[in-house]
């Protein structure tokens, strides 16, 4: 194995019909890597993942996964990988039991141990029927099937759509555990909370493109800082600073202000604050909600 | 077991070419999750054919008693319209595969139609196939097991016939090749649904599709019998009718058209399916209205929405087939005329003349047909409830009785439309020849009312059960074509409503009977509307 990117993707477009579900998406995920795949509704997420796993075909553009295509060697391939749906459907009238039978039949190995663990973790019942399941135990059952599966990748969709606090907690140290032996996992989700404590790099898309991408720690630096402050005399002149939704409003003899900021520019306008002195002063650190929140409106 | 099956994965997995697709796996899962309907389509397709075969070797045992069956039948436009040219009717494979006709020429075909799709777009319909493919299972799996499926228990179906043949001493190489000529009947629509289902999104489309293709392959066929035109060679039921396995002159070259033509759908269905994405099909969904009018919202409104394009679909087809058999009447008049023995054998079932039990047997198709609409809206109630929007629906300020009511009159109100709307079409067609058609169609409505109610009160007290509304159908339709023949005992042929309304418009209408009918409808329904007020949803 030389290859070090399980997953490259570049300019890949897929149009149904008129409608364009990805309009030039670039995504790569490296060997090893817990990348988290983030968008809202409706934004290709889904289109994505079912491209990468030779479900669909892509309209344009270049996919690879373990550095082949994954439409024609899709068989051959998911030999390497184990997938957890966001809307599991299983069989009605098997047993939880049997439906991870019949997923480790063919596919990535299930391992015994690991299945007998995980079922215990998640607490699963496998002797029940499908039909009589919630929504959340479908979805373990998806989760003990991929998860207990000898892969090298794991791809998950909406992973914790139905699954209680809890068990999301089991949830998030498993894959923790998989990253930690090797295994690369690419995690879909529309909450950044979801998978910020599991990944070291995120790429968010909107309207099928990427809008931002990078390591949570650069996007944590690029992000804005939040200062809301009382002045004690006249507001000072900001403009020249680079601030952006500045709002200011009279509070007694001072001005109130709340606005954000570069994290670079924070030595430039802190002084300029305390100058005319303060007598409130709130810096709030950058959020990534707030990165996000930013990366989700129209700014594509 | 487990770690058997990890260990042969792990043995294959560098890199193993030409992989299987994980057919093995599609196969055993298809088997494990749905053999009961296969199992169910073979044995009682082989029952009811052995039955049959029993039943006509006690009553035309000797040589004189055959040559009558083909003095009168063999002649007979009535019956060959209903179940086709009755080839080599002076024998008893003759005899039965006529009187045998039209069950095998509806239930082969959906046989065959069925088994494909409910286990191939009626699985990627919700969504169940996306997992699966996930693993190591390829686009052609599925399809490819449920074609096999398909073509197995066909060929089930044709050995056990040509089996039963042979048992009653008929020639070995004609009770293959009426066995293989089925076989090659339920491959044909087998092919049929796998090309089908790739051209439409959903289960029900393909086999709305399909049902239409038996229809169109049973009115062709019956145009081509009757009129001696090459309409018939439109049909897949010729390509099998025309091997005349039991004529001196059988012939196997019809089969090479039902084979190729099952091959031919077969390889261009798979062809498609490596090429589409999942979910999706060649005529995909259209944007439809973002608003619904005042009137869509309310139960009567949903129930509307829910059923009207089946019953329409149904109506549209009752309307075709009494069209052109209604305009066979003149033929029958023609042939009766030519050979008046003809009168006592298809009146003999009723009171009435041959035109009359004619009449009766489209009327039969027409309730048929609406008992068969019906079925598909109790399963489709059936199927509000276990994919949730039941929930929804109820969580509104509506009562579970009246949901149910407001879906059992739409539908049952569209059964009565395609029956009365056939009856009349019927009735213009066969012209100045029969009389009181309408009168009858409205009559047999009791027994479909009968029907209707039984299939709520299943979705009431036995919602798991709800399929079984279709055996109820094969039983009735069973009763009705091949229960005299069979003379089975009085007490058993009254278990059908169908029977109990008595041979119309030959026989004068009983009021009682009709009365009792309605009351035994009001009952059950009533019982269904209380167990579905009582039991849990979705249960």
């Amino acid at each position: 194995m030389t290859e070090t990117s399980v997953i490259e993707i570049a300019a890949l477009r897929k149009r149904f019909g008129r409608f364009d579900a990805l309009d030039g998406l670039d995504l790569e995920l490296r060997e090893g890597e817990v990348l988290g795949f983030l968008g809202p509704n409706g934004a290709g997420k889904s289109t994505t993942i079912r491209i990468l796993l030779g479900l669909m075909r892509r309209t344009s553009g270049e996919v690879r996964l373990f550095g082949q295509d994954p439409w024609s060697r899709a068989v051959h391939l998911h030999r390497r990988l184990a997938y957890v749906p966001g809307d599991v459907a299983l069989w009605p009238g098997l047993t939880g039991g049997q439906c991870i039978d019949v997923l480790g039949a063919s596919g990535a190995p299930i391992d015994p141990a690991r299945r007998e663990e995980l079922t215990q973790r998640f607490e699963l019942d496998p002797s029940k029927r499908v039909r009589d399941y919630s929504k959340g135990n479908r979805q373990k059952v998806a989760l003990v099937a991929a998860l207990a599966a000898r892969a090298e990748l794991l791809v998950v969709d909406e992973p914790t759509s139905g699954l209680d606090p809890l068990m999301e907690e089991v949830f998030r140290e498993c894959v923790a555990e998989r990253a930690a032996e090797g295994t690369s996992v690419l995690l879909s989700s529309h909450i950044l909370s979801e998978v910020e404590v599991l990944c070291q790099r995120v790429t968010i898309i909107r309207h099928g493109k990427v809008v931002t991408s990078g390591d949570i720690a650069d996007l944590r630096r690029m992000s804005r800082t939040k200062v809301h402050a009382v002045t004690r005399g006249p507001a000072p002149d900001l403009s020249r600073a680079d601030v952006s939704g500045l709002e200011t409003g009279a509070a007694g003899d001072g001005t109130e202000l709340s606005f954000s900021v570069a994290p670079d520019a924070l030595d430039d306008v802190l002084p300029q604050l305390l100058a005319v002195g303060v007598s409130t002063l709130t810096v709030r650190p950058p959020s990534l909600d707030e990165l996000f929140l930013e990366a989700y409106e129209d700014r594509a | 077991m487990t770690h058997a099956t990890t260990e042969r994965a792990e043995a294959a997995a560098p890199g193993a070419p030409g992989s299987r697709g994980g057919f093995g796996t599609v196969l055993r899962v298809q088997l494990r999750t749905g053999w009961a309907a296969p199992v169910i389509w073979v044995v009682s397709l082989i029952a009811g054919y052995a039955a049959t075969v029993g039943a006509i070797d006690g009553l035309y045992g000797t040589p004189e008693q055959l040559a009558t069956y083909q003095a009168t039948v063999g002649s007979d436009p009535a019956m060959a319209a209903i179940n086709g040219t009755p080839y080599g009717a002076d024998t008893l494979g003759g005899v039965v595969s006529n009187e045998f006709g039209f069950i095998s020429a509806i239930a082969i075909p959906l046989m065959g139609l069925l088994l494909v799709a409910r286990q191939t777009r009626a699985l990627e319909e919700v969504g169940l196939l996306e997992l699966l493919r996930s693993r190591s299972v390829g686009a052609h799996a599925p399809w490819m097991a449920a074609l096999l499926t398909a073509v197995f228990s066909s060929a089930l179906v044709g050995v056990g016939m040509a089996v039963t043949l042979i048992a009653y001493d008929v020639d070995a190489a004609d009770a293959w090749l009426y066995g293989t000529s089925m076989t090659l009947l339920g491959c044909v629509f087998a092919g049929l649904a796998v090309f089908v289902g790739q051209l439409v999104l959903r289960a029900r489309g393909v086999s709305s599709i399909g049902v239409l293709v038996i229809g169109f392959a049973y009115v062709t066929r019956a145009i081509g019998d009757v009129r001696d035109s090459w309409w018939k060679w439109l049909s897949p039921l010729a390509w099998q009718q025309e091997t005349r396995p039991f004529a001196d002159d059988a012939r196997v070259w019809p089969l090479a058209i039902s084979f190729g033509v099952a091959l031919a759908f077969a390889v261009v269905g798979l062809v498609l399916v490596g090429r589409r994405d999942l979910g999706s099909a060649v005529f995909a969904a259209r944007p439809g209205r973002t608003r619904a009018s005042s009137f869509a919202g309310t139960a009567l409104g949903l129930a509307l929405r829910a059923h009207s394009a089946t019953v329409l679909a149904w109506s549209v087809g009752a309307a075709a087939i009494s069209g052109v058999f209604g305009a066979f009447t003149d033929d029958i008049a023609d042939a009766v005329a030519a050979n008046p023995a003809l009168e006592g054998m298809l009146g003999g079932s009723g009171s009435g003349s041959a035109n009359d039990a004619y009449a009766e047997m489209v009327l039969l198709i027409l309730v048929f047909m609406a008992m068969g609409c019906l079925g598909q809206a109790v399963g489709r109630m059936r199927e509000e409830e276990t994919s949730g929007r039941l929930e929804t629906t109820l969580a509104r300020s509506e009562s579970r009785v009246w949901w149910m009511a407001a879906h059992g009159l739409v539908a049952m109100a569209g059964a009565a439309l395609i029956v009365l709307v056939g009856s009349a079409v019927l009735a213009w067609s066969a012209g100045d020849e029969t009389h009181g058609v309408v009168a009858a169609g409205f009559a047999y409505l009791a027994a479909v009312l009968v029907f209707g109610a039984l299939g709520l009160l299943l979705l009431g007290v036995l919602p798991r059960f709800t399929a079984a509304i279709w055996a109820v159908l094969g039983v009735i339709v069973f009763l009705a074509l091949l229960g005299s023949t069979l003379s089975l005992p009085d007490w058993v042929l009254a278990l059908s409503p169908v029977q109990a309304v008595g041979h119309l418009p030959g026989e004068d209408v009983s009021a009682s009977a009709e009365w009792a009918l309605v009351g035994i409808a009001a009952v059950l329904a009533a019982v269904g509307l209380v167990g579905f007020r009582r039991r849990d949803i979705p249960s």
